[in-house]
């Protein structure tokens, strides 16, 4: 995410013509465009006042040469054609010194100085969002006049410059109206900030989350009005601080997803294999750790679905399959998380062959033939199991799908797959949309407390211990299985309880809710059946619940970091060190 | 191995360990539950509103029964650059010795795991704590890679 997303514009154009994006919306570049603008007008700026002190600096005439290239590509894609003139134009003059056509003299230099000016005013204009009427043919015809001059001067002499070009070339800078000049100084309103900034900025914010938790509790004990409001005044900044913070952290998927077309393209080749790619839903945003965190795995799962999931073009006509394959990522909000599907419309994953695998890696046989095909799916996240036939130069040694799966783990995410023999394969990725401090719902088991996110609760519901005895609870016409969240984590049961408190929670067992696959990856057909683990809930039992906090979540970090049913930990008002119990991760283990 | 030492006194043995890699003692009736412990793993505190796993030094040295008995325990809490650790020490006492004192004390090899070295001073061993050796087993415990699929 470090890349300047101009890089990936500029990429996207043909480089000769620089056609303006005549049919796409250009507006949310406009701020990067400014700020690129920008610095490559600085770099002009330096460039040109350098050359004035060493007409023959070689290398400051390369580095002015890329500014004004850069500048002019920008302006084209963009559709800024004045400044794309203007700044082709400068690139010209340019180039003849480069090439030596021209040798470098004090009148092109106040003639690039007074171009760069109009060339200032105009980006202003950008800036303004005013409309570019200003006719640059002039200082294009001073620029023309100026390389006649220079080109027919005496060689090794001092050029004699026509009486026309003469008075451009020696003429003061003067900015024409409306056209700002060097004096008058203006910073941009677009501030390039580094990202780890934002980090930064977020874990303050974090940090004052867990102060005001330490206030809050504080109040608990205290009777003055004024403390109290205080602290409510306080909680107030915090959260639109942490909301300002967290909307400048948001960047779009599209962010992620613009190279992958090239990565397709370059493994398809490799393959021999025919790919497009369909991406849906790309301008959800999300927030820029987890976008980052997305990479990797992101272009794992297409290698493996271009190289191992999609057939030959021979074997997909024989399949009565279009010649070409087809890979499509949607992605879509539900509640406060961001599913991301990643569907290819090949062979699918053959069951059986990943048992025997999974198997030959040590699986108990018992435990793996008794597992459902949605469980079998999950083994190609084992490490060294793999359903490919072939290893290729990126993917089929078994090595890579358990660490995708660790990553959108660690990322506060859930993985999961389906698949469809003949029909293809779609891994899901779900995810929070922002990281660290989230919405949660305290919970307690014996004297131990927890967290478990609000965005994963249903309901919570007081139940007698008589009504859970037979290990399902009935929510409406659902039997939802009973869940101990402290057994699950590992905690010795304590004496029962005459009652509990039942978290229902959303089960991340999509087979039940999802579409099946067809041949284009995308069709609905049939559900699943519905069984317990299949009703897409599960009843988290604990002893009581207490508050909603927003608790900043901090990450797991060794010798903790590879702890199973937690995801993330947090500290209290009172100094209690709290894990966030990783709810997908209890239930896809508990219901099988 | 210079430098001035907190010495701790267990049951039987007396383990040092450098005083610039304690960050602070913590006294502490309770820790919250990790998920999956075991061993010597004790629980997780914060420290200065860091979260801290803790594991029992006397557990660790083989020495069972009262570093788990409820009550205030002492908790020193030890880091480095990238890692941090709470040592468990239940009720034992703390002492510091000198760098001056032992400048000129010998420093053998280590007798028993989790040491780097033993001091022989003045008639008394000083087993010089390994805390990253700690620290790393205590990872490799706490690890569920697979276990769970």
């Amino acid at each position: 995410m470090g890349r300047r997303m101009w890089g990936v514009v500029k990429t996207l154009l043909p480089p000769a013509s620089y056609p303006p994006f005549s049919n796409m919306d250009t507006s949310k570049y406009k701020a990067l465009y400014l700020q690129e603008a920008g610095e490559h007008v600085a770099g002009i700026e330096q460039g040109l006042l350098a050359l004035e002190k060493n007409l023959a600096d070689s290398a400051t005439v390369d580095a002015l040469f890329r500014h004004y290239h850069s500048i002019k590509g920008m302006s084209a894609s963009m559709g800024y054609v004045p400044i794309q003139k203007l700044a082709h134009a400068q690139e010209d003059l340019l180039d003849n010194i480069r090439s030596k056509k021209l040798s470098p003299a004090p009148g092109i230099t106040n003639t690039l100085f007074e171009c760069l000016d109009a060339m200032k005013g105009l980006i202003r204009k950008v800036e303004e969002d005013s409309p570019l009427g200003d006719d640059v043919a002039p200082f294009a015809a001073k620029i023309k006049a100026v390389m006649e001059a220079a080109s027919s001067a005496p060689e090794g002499g001092a050029s004699t410059l026509p009486p026309q070009a003469k008075e451009a070339a020696v003429a003061q800078p003067s900015a024409p109206a409306g056209i700002a000049s060097t004096a008058d100084l203006k910073l941009s309103h677009v501030m390039k900030v580094e990202g780890r900034v934002f980090d930064e900025l977020l874990s303050c914010v974090g940090d004052l989350v867990m102060a005001l938790s330490s206030f809050k509790t504080l109040t608990q004990m205290s009777r003055s009005v004024e403390f109290k409001d205080g602290i409510h005044t306080l909680g107030k900044a915090i959260a639109a601080l942490h909301g300002n913070i967290l909307s400048a952290r948001m960047l779009p998927i599209s962010d992620l997803t613009e190279g992958l077309p090239r990565v397709i393209r370059d493994i398809s080749q490799r393959s021999g294999k025919e790919v497009s790619l369909k991406i849906e839903g790309a301008e959800l945003k999300l927030d820029r750790a987890i976008l980052e965190g997305l990479g990797s795995p992101l272009v794992h799962i297409i290698r493996n679905a271009v190289d191992h999931g999609i057939e030959s073009m021979a074997e997909r006509e024989k399949a009565g399959k279009p010649r070409e394959g087809t890979i499509i990522i949607k992605a879509y909000r539900r509640r406060e998380r961001v599913i991301i599907e990643v569907s290819d419309d090949g062979k699918g994953i053959n069951v059986e062959k990943i048992k025997k695998k999974a198997i030959a890696a040590g699986i108990a046989e018992g435990k793996v033939s008794s597992m459902t095909d949605k469980e079998a799916w999950m083994l190609v996240c084992l490490p060294g199991v793999t359903s490919a036939d072939t290893v290729t130069d990126t993917s089929g040694r078994g090595v890579g799908m358990d660490v995708v799966k660790g990553v959108i783990d660690g990322l506060g995410g859930f993985l999961e797959i389906e698949s469809a023999p003949g029909a293809g394969t779609r891994i899901i990725l779900e995810l929070p949309l922002t990281t660290a401090i989230i919405k949660t719902l305290l919970v307690a088991v014996k004297d131990e407390i927890f967290l478990l996110p609000l965005a994963r609760i249903e309901r919570v519901i007081e139940v007698s211990c008589d009504s859970i005895s037979s290990g399902v609870y009935k929510y409406g016409d659902a039997d939802v299985p009973v869940v101990p969240l402290g057994a699950a984590l590992g905690m010795s049961e304590g004496p029962d309880r005459d009652k509990y408190t039942l978290i229902i929670v959303e089960t991340k067992n999509m087979s039940s809710r999802a579409p099946r696959l067809n041949h284009s990856g995308t069709s609905l057909s049939g559900e699943g059946t519905e069984s317990p683990e299949a009703s897409g809930r599960t009843a988290l039992r604990v002893d009581a619940f207490g508050d909603e906090i927003d608790a900043y979540v901090k990450p797991l970090l060794p010798p903790i970091a590879k702890l199973w049913g937690v995801s993330g930990i947090t500290v209290m008002g009172d100094g209690r060190a709290v894990f966030l119990v990783d709810v997908g991760q209890i239930t896809s283990n508990a219901v099988k | 191995m210079t430098g001035d030492k907190l010495v701790i006194a267990l049951k039987d043995i007396s383990v040092a360990l450098g005083t610039k890699t304690v960050a602070g003692i913590v006294s502490a009736e309770k820790t919250s539950f990790v998920p999956g412990s075991r061993g010597f793993i004790n629980g997780v505190i914060s420290l200065r509103g860091e979260p801290v796993a803790v594991v029992s030094l006397g557990r660790a040295f083989g020495q069972d029964a009262q570093y788990g008995a409820p009550g205030l325990h002492k908790i020193i809490v030890v880091r480095d650059k990238a890692r941090i650790l709470g040592l468990d020490i239940g009720s034992s006492d703390v002492t510091f010795i000198w760098d001056e004192e032992i400048k000129d004390a010998v420093t053998r090899p280590p007798e028993m795991k989790f040491t780097k070295g033993v001091i022989e001073f003045n008639e008394w061993k000083l087993h010089l704590l390994d805390w990253e050796g700690l620290f790393a087993e205590a990872t490799g415990m706490l690890s569920t890679d697979g276990a769970h699929v």
